[in-house]
C-alpha cells in the first residue's frame, strides 16, 4: 500500500499567551489515507479544531505548529506562504463549523464559490459560471430556485452549509477537513449534512476527516477515530473497536454520555470536568500532565496509559 | 429601491425641521429686541417700531413661524443689509467657491486618509503601518490653520509654487483659479484625511478578524484579493459614513482656511454676515449648509443599499 495522504506525526501546537507559552496541542500524531474517513473527537479544548487548522494551515499569528505533517509525501510545518497558498482549496479544503459567519455577508453565493476557481484556475467567466452551477448541483442547492444571485443572509441554515461544503470541494481537493459541521444547526439537518459529505467522499473520492464531538455521527460515517483530550491523542483504532470495545476511560465516558432510545436512566452521565493539568494552564507555567504514553493494544488500535517506569 | 427611498425621505422630515427651527429662532432668541439688532445704536424708538411691524415680530411666534416656512419654501430670505442685494442672489456665487475647494478637499481627504488607513491596518505591527499610524495620530491632533500654516511655509514661502494668498476667480482662467484653490482645498483635505484615516483602519481590522476572511484563506485566495475585494467590501460602508459628515465638517472647516487664504466662500461670507450683524444673511447661509449636508447625506444612505444590498429593507425589491 502507499504512503498515506494526510500523516500526522508528533504535531504540537504552541500558544503564545500572557502566561506565556502554552501546548494546546501535544505530540499528536494518525495517518489519513486517500478516500478514507477519520473522525477526531473530543470537547472544546481538546485541541481537535486547532489540529484541523494546523493541517489547513490556518492557524492564527500566536498559534506555532511543530512537528510534522505530511500531505502527499510534502512537509506541511513550515512550508512558505506562497506553497500553501496553492494547496490550501486546492488540495485541502475546509467546511467551518458557522456558515452564517464564514461565508462572505455582501459577495453573492456564485461570486463566493467562484473564489477558489478564480486563484487555482486558468478559467473564463463562462467556465466558472457552468462549474458553480454543476457545484450547486452536486451539494443538492441546483433543483430548487437559482440561488447564485443571493446572499448567504437570504438562505437557511442548511442551504448555507451545503454552499459551504460546495465551496470546500469546488477545486477538487484530496482531503476535505469539516471542522464540526453541523453544530450550527438543527438536528434534522445535521443527518443531512453528515450524509452529504458521506456521499461526496464517495464520488469524488476524496478523504474526509471530520472534526466532531458527536459519537454517532462517527459511527456511520468514518472508517476509523482519533480521540482527543487535554490537547493530546489517547484513543485511536478503528472507529467500529472504538465503540465497541473502548479501552481508555475517556472514551468510555464520551460514549456513556449518548443518549439512546429506550433509555430508562434519569439523567444522562456527564463526562468528568476538566483534568486537574488542565486547570489553570494558563497561569500555571508547570505541566502538570502526568507522563503517559500511547501504547498500541491491537494492530491499528492504540490507547494512552501512565507510562510504567519512566522518569520524564 | 422605491420603497427604501420613500422611507428614506421620510425619515429627512424631521432632520430638516432642526436647521429650519433653529434658523428661525436665531434671530427671536437673541437677547434684545431683533428689529433693534438689525437697526443698530444710532436707530430711534420710532424706527425700530416700524422696523418690527414691517418683520411682523408682533405676531405670535407659531404665526412667524408659518410666515417663515412659506419663506424660504419661495426663497423669500430678505436682504442682505450689508450688501443691499436679495441673500438668494449673493449665496449662489460664493457656495461656489466652497463648493469647489471642499470637493477637491474631500478627494485629498479620502485618497489619503483611505491610502493611510489601509496601510495603517495591513502593514499593522510592522514599520510602514506603524509610521502610518503615528501620521494619523498627528494629523488628527493638528488643527486645520496650522496644517494651513505649515502648507504656506512650505510651498509658498520656501518653494513659491502657489501665491500666499489671493483668490483669482474662474472669469481670469481655471488654471490660475485651480492652483489659487489648491494650497486651501489641501489644507482642509490634508486636516480632515487623518480622521478618514482613523475610520479607515479601524474598519478594516474589524473585518479582518472575520471567520469570512479565514474562509478565503482557506480556498487559497491571494492576500491581495483578500483586502481589495473581501475585506474592502465590508468596510466600505462606515467609510462611506464617515464621507457624508466629512462635507459637513469641510464645510465649517472652509470657514477657517478661506479666512487664512482670503478666498470669498461660504465660510468666510459667514463669518463676515455674523460679524456685520447681517441676520438675513447668516440666516440665508445656516439654512443653505444645513440643507445641504442632509442633502449629501441622505445621497450617502442610499449609496449604502448599492454597495450592501442588506441595507435594503424590502429584501425582494432588487
Amino acid at each position: 500500500m502507499s504512503a498515506p495522504l494526510l500523516q500526522v506525526s508528533d504535531l504540537s501546537i504552541t500558544a503564545d499567551t500572557a502566561g506565556g507559552p502554552y501546548d494546546a496541542v501535544r505530540s499528536v500524531d494518525f495517518d489519513l489515507d486517500r478516500g478514507r474517513a477519520l473522525a477526531v473527537v473530543g470537547e472544546s479544548g481538546s485541541g481537535k479544531s486547532l489540529t484541523a487548522l494546523a493541517i489547513a494551515g490556518l492557524l492564527g499569528e500566536k498559534l506555532t505548529p511543530s512537528g510534522s505533517v505530511r500531505f502527499d509525501g510534502r512537509e506541511l510545518i513550515g512550508m512558505g506562504a506562497a506553497d500553501r497558498r496553492a494547496m490550501a482549496g486546492r488540495r485541502i479544503g475546509f467546511v467551518f463549523q458557522e456558515p452564517m459567519s464564514s461565508l462572505h455577508p455582501i459577495l453573492t453565493v456564485g461570486q463566493q464559490l467562484e473564489e477558489g476557481l478564480r486563484a487555482h484556475f486558468d478559467m473564463n467567466r463562462r467556465q466558472r459560471a457552468d462549474r458553480v452551477r454543476e457545484l450547486l448541483d452536486i451539494v443538492g442547492l441546483g433543483k430548487a430556485r437559482d440561488i447564485r444571485g443571493d446572499r448567504i443572509g437570504q438562505l437557511s441554515g442548511g442551504m448555507r452549509q451545503r454552499v459551504m461544503i460546495a465551496m470546500a470541494i469546488s477545486c477538487e481537493p484530496e482531503l476535505v477537513i469539516a471542522d464540526e459541521p453541523t453544530t450550527a444547526l438543527d438536528v434534522t439537518l445535521q443527518r443531512q449534512v453528515i450524509d452529504l459529505l458521506g456521499s461526496l467522499r464517495e464520488r469524488l473520492g476524496l478523504a474526509l476527516m471530520l472534526i466532531t464531538h458527536d459519537l454517532g455521527v462517527v459511527a456511520e460515517t468514518c472508517d476509523e477515530a482519533v480521540v482527543m483530550y487535554g490537547g493530546q491523542v489517547v484513543e485511536s483504532g478503528p472507529t467500529a473497536t472504538l465503540l465497541h470495545d473502548p479501552a481508555h476511560d475517556y472514551t468510555r465516558a464520551l460514549l456513556m454520555s449518548i443518549p439512546v432510545l429506550g433509555d430508562d436512566r434519569p439523567r444522562l452521565p456527564t463526562v468528568a470536568s476538566i483534568a486537574p493539568w488542565l486547570r489553570d494552564a494558563r497561569q500555571d507555567a508547570a505541566d502538570l500532565r502526568p507522563v503517559t504514553e500511547l501504547v498500541t493494544v491491537a494492530p491499528g488500535h492504540r490507547v494512552r496509559r501512565e507510562a510504567e517506569g519512566v522518569a520524564a | 429601491m422605491l420603497r427604501y427611498l420613500a422611507q428614506r425621505l421620510l425619515a429627512l422630515l424631521p432632520t430638516v425641521a432642526v436647521p429650519l427651527v433653529l434658523v428661525f429662532l436665531l434671530l427671536r432668541l437673541a437677547p434684545g429686541d431683533p428689529a433693534a439688532i438689525l437697526l443698530g445704536d444710532s436707530a430711534t424708538p420710532d424706527q425700530v417700531a416700524a422696523l418690527r411691524e414691517q418683520l411682523g415680530l408682533n405676531a405670535p411666534l407659531w404665526e412667524q413661524f408659518g410666515r417663515f416656512l412659506g419663506d424660504v419654501v419661495t426663497l423669500r430670505l430678505g436682504d442682505s443689509l450689508f450688501l443691499g442685494k436679495p441673500v438668494v442672489d449673493v449665496i449662489p456665487d460664493y457656495a461656489l467657491v466652497t463648493l469647489e475647494i471642499s470637493v477637491v478637499a474631500l478627494i485629498v481627504a479620502l485618497v489619503l486618509g483611505i491610502g493611510l488607513g489601509a496601510l495603517a491596518a495591513f502593514r499593522s505591527g510592522r514599520p510602514a503601518g506603524r509610521v502610518a499610524t503615528a501620521l494619523g495620530i498627528i494629523g488628527i491632533s493638528v488643527p486645520q490653520f496650522v496644517v494651513a500654516l505649515i502648507l504656506i511655509v512650505v510651498f509658498a514661502a520656501w518653494l513659491h509654487w502657489f501665491n500666499v494668498g489671493g483668490f483669482v476667480p474662474m472669469s481670469k482662467g481655471f488654471w490660475p483659479h485651480l492652483r489659487s484653490i489648491t494650497l486651501p482645498a489641501l489644507s482642509l483635505g490634508i486636516a480632515e484625511s487623518a480622521f478618514v484615516a482613523r475610520i479607515t483602519r479601524g474598519a478594516i481590522l474589524d473585518v479582518v478578524r472575520e471567520p469570512f476572511v479565514t474562509t478565503a484563506r482557506s480556498l487559497g485566495v491571494a492576500p491581495r484579493r483578500i483586502g481589495a475585494v473581501h475585506i474592502v467590501r465590508v468596510a466600505a460602508l462606515p467609510i462611506m459614513t464617515v464621507a457624508g459628515l466629512l462635507v459637513a465638517s469641510l464645510l465649517s472647516g472652509s470657514a477657517v482656511v478661506e479666512t487664512i487664504f482670503g478666498v470669498p466662500g461660504m465660510g468666510r461670507l459667514l463669518l463676515d454676515a455674523v460679524g456685520r450683524r447681517d441676520y438675513s444673511l447668516v440666516q440665508g447661509i445656516v439654512l443653505f449648509t444645513g440643507l445641504f449636508v442632509i442633502i449629501v447625506n441622505l445621497l450617502v444612505d442610499l449609496s449604502y443599499s448599492v454597495v450592501d444590498p442588506r441595507v435594503r429593507l424590502g429584501r425582494k425589491s432588487a
